[in-house]
């Protein structure tokens, strides 16, 4: 699956939150949209998922423009997961996770759907709280459960709004491992808003950097994140060591702090 | 397109299998609605023998009998039984079973499409439009004391009633169009709720003492207006629109993970907000045209049923009503064999039994899943 965007646009009201952003999520490629807070990454993943509707611009899966298509075909073709969602406490895990089957059930619950449940449930390490209800579990365990939905949904693309929120490291590194198994194995690509820029070296093949609702940056993760982008970007000083195996990027301080106009 | 994810499969048949877990689950449930249904068979045919004047069991089985199928059957052996059974019980045990399903589902649904335990046609402002619609009627009316008591329904208030029932909820509909977040939409009811019960105030303000005891007891609601005409319409919409509604149970499951991800599943949000929103007015609107304001069965019935069935609405709806019917049949039968021949209004009885049942069941269900 391939995903274009060409000059799209995003208006709430009168405020523009995504402006002329063009780019491509290739099959089998992670790409992670990093930026402040406000810059337009979840407004962004909404706009492909079909939940904010763009004002101009084209969006596109394999060539065919996603306003064609009907609700449940892209349901079928795109996972999305959320910051967050409402607590439904009388719910199961399993039936949180079987709703990922929506857009293939019509009524009645299959053996197919119920192994596909049971799948995702172990990919994310779940299968022990199928009877518990969403209200006694924790809010890493639920972050897991929203994971596993979408991936029962099947989808050809993901689209992860924050997937590390509430996860401890060993359950971040899992969920972006998984996320790269299934790009590298399967060849499903992935969309994912990531704070963690570290995170986002590691696990990406592409980072394209926002800021206020435009694309600031955007390629390798060694060409994108570096002190000079960040520093213009976040307004943040970091120094950046290259090692061996990765990068580290550790903030420094504020400019402003630095300059001693803010601080204590 | 559809893809693997995992590549070693997980151990199979044991105790935690979801899949084993589901199913089983599956079968509790509708074991769970059969035992309802069972519950309230059971409460109809006591309801239809106890009263002011009592009946043995075989005087009510012959009674219905006889009038359904008077070849088979003879007639009772209690000359007054067919008259009872048939012409005053039947029509009020078949109005208050329908009557509670009707406002059991239809909070339900408003419950799960808003994502708010707190809803129901109350506090909506469904009830409290209704109540302005028939206290209109009553002062503008004939007034002809006492009307709503003796069986035949006056016209003009549950048209009124209805009519006002439906508007209160095209009016959110104008101001909300639907697609706003929730809780917009359950302000606008609260508010809306305010300004008819202020409409219903000046009514009683102005208007004299007998259309006052007219108006006080219409709120209080109640089975006064039953006889076969109401019960039957009543009946016709209650398992049409429960029928229609049921058929959106995995849109509704689709919704309570969010508006974001129901979207992302595939289900028109604001479209489906309003499409279930006015069945449930339509449903609501219809029997409390007949039955005045009753209140908390359509609060409670969903919540007892979330606890002892779960969220999935495909078996919550059909659950929600077996067991709203079950509890305003059982809170009306009391209500007007408790202090014979006085007639308590259903609400007062209502309150304390479903009220009891409720906090038992909070109590119970911290302790076991429920599955």
């Amino acid at each position: 699956m391939e995903m274009e965007m060409e000059d799209v646009c995003v208006d709430y009201d009168r405020h523009r939150a995504v402006d002329r952003v063009s780019f491509a999520v290739g099959p089998g490629e992670i790409v992670a949209l990093v930026g402040p807070n406000g810059s337009g990454k979840s407004t962004l993943i909404k706009a492909i998922a079909g939940i904010v509707r763009p004002s101009s611009g084209r969006i596109s899966l394999d060539g065919r423009d996603v306003r064609d298509m009907r609700l449940t075909e892209l349901a079928r073709l795109i996972g999305y997961v959320p910051q967050s969602v409402p607590m439904t406490y009388h719910a199961t895990v399993v039936d949180a996770v079987l709703l990922g089957r929506k857009p293939y059930i019509r009524w009645g619950v299959s053996r197919g759907d119920i192994a596909i449940v049971r799948r995702a449930m172990a990919a994310m390490g779940i299968e022990s709280l199928s009877g518990k209800l969403m209200g006694q579990l924790s809010g890493g365990e639920r972050q897991k459960v929203i994971i596993a939905r979408a991936l029962a949904q099947e989808p050809a693309l993901f689209l992860f709004d924050e997937p590390t929120n509430n996860l401890d490291l060993k359950h971040q590194v899992e969920v972006l491992e998984m996320a790269r198994r299934l790009a590298d194995e399967k060849g499903i690509p992935a969309l994912m808003a990531l704070h963690d820029l570290n995170l986002a070296f590691t696990y990406s093949d592409r980072v394209v950097m926002l800021a206020k609702g435009r694309v600031r940056a955007s390629g390798a993760p060694s060409d994108v994140l570096t002190a000079c982008n960040i520093r213009e970007i976040y307004g943040v000083d970091v120094t950046v060591h290259d090692w061996g195996q990765g990068r580290f990027i550790v903030p420094a301080r504020a400019p402003a702090i630095a300059a001693g106009r803010g601080g204590p | 397109m559809r893809t693997e994810f995992m590549t070693n499969a997980p151990p199979a048949g044991d105790a935690e299998d979801p899949f084993h877990a589901y199913y089983s689950g599956g079968i509790r449930k509708i074991g769970l609605i059969g035992v309802l249904a069972a519950l309230l068979l059971m409460a109809v045919v006591y309801a239809g023998s106890v009263g002011a004047a009592g009946l043995s069991l075989t005087d009510v089985f012959l009674a219905v009998a006889h009038a359904a199928l008077p070849s088979i059957f003879g007639a009772p052996g209690n000359e007054m039984a067919g008259a009872i059974v048939v012409d005053i019980r039947m029509p009020r045990i078949l109005l208050a079973g329908f009557a509670g399903a009707s406002l059991a589902v239809a909070g339900a649904v408003m419950q799960g499409v808003l994502r708010n335990p707190l809803v129901s046609p109350f506090t909506l402002g469904l009830s409290s439009a209704a109540s302005f619609g028939a206290a209109l009627a009553i002062v503008a009316g004939p007034g002809i004391m006492g009307a709503l008591f003796v069986g035949n329904q006056n016209a003009l208030i549950v048209a009124m009633a209805f009519a006002f029932g439906i508007a209160s909820m095209l009016l959110i509909y104008a101001v909300t169009r639907m697609s706003d977040d929730q809780s917009t939409i359950i302000l606008a009811g609260v508010v809306l709720g305010y300004m008819f019960s202020a409409g219903v105030l000046v009514l009683k303000y102005l208007t004299n003492n007998e259309k006052l005891r007219d108006i006080t007891l219409w709120l209080m609601g109640g089975m006064w207006g039953a006889n076969w005409g109401s019960a039957v319409l009543v009946a016709i919409v209650t398992v049409l629109v429960l029928l229609l509604l049921t058929l959106k149970a995995w849109d509704l499951n689709a919704l309570s993970a969010g508006d974001e991800v129901a979207r992302n599943l595939g289900v028109d949000i604001g479209r489906t907000r309003m499409y279930c929103l006015l069945l449930a007015t339509l449903m609501a609107s219809s029997c409390m045209a007949f039955t005045g304001v009753i209140g908390f069965v359509g609060l409670m019935s969903p919540h007892i049923c979330r606890i002892i069935i779960g969220n999935d609405h495909r078996y919550l709806i059909p659950c929600s009503a077996l067991m709203g019917a079950l509890i305003l049949l059982l809170s009306d039968t009391f209500a007007r064999t408790i202090m014979i021949p006085q007639d308590l209004p259903v609400g007062i009885v209502m309150y304390v039994i479903g009220g009891a049942f409720f906090l038992f069941l909070i109590r119970r269900g911290k302790r076991s899943t429920l599955y």
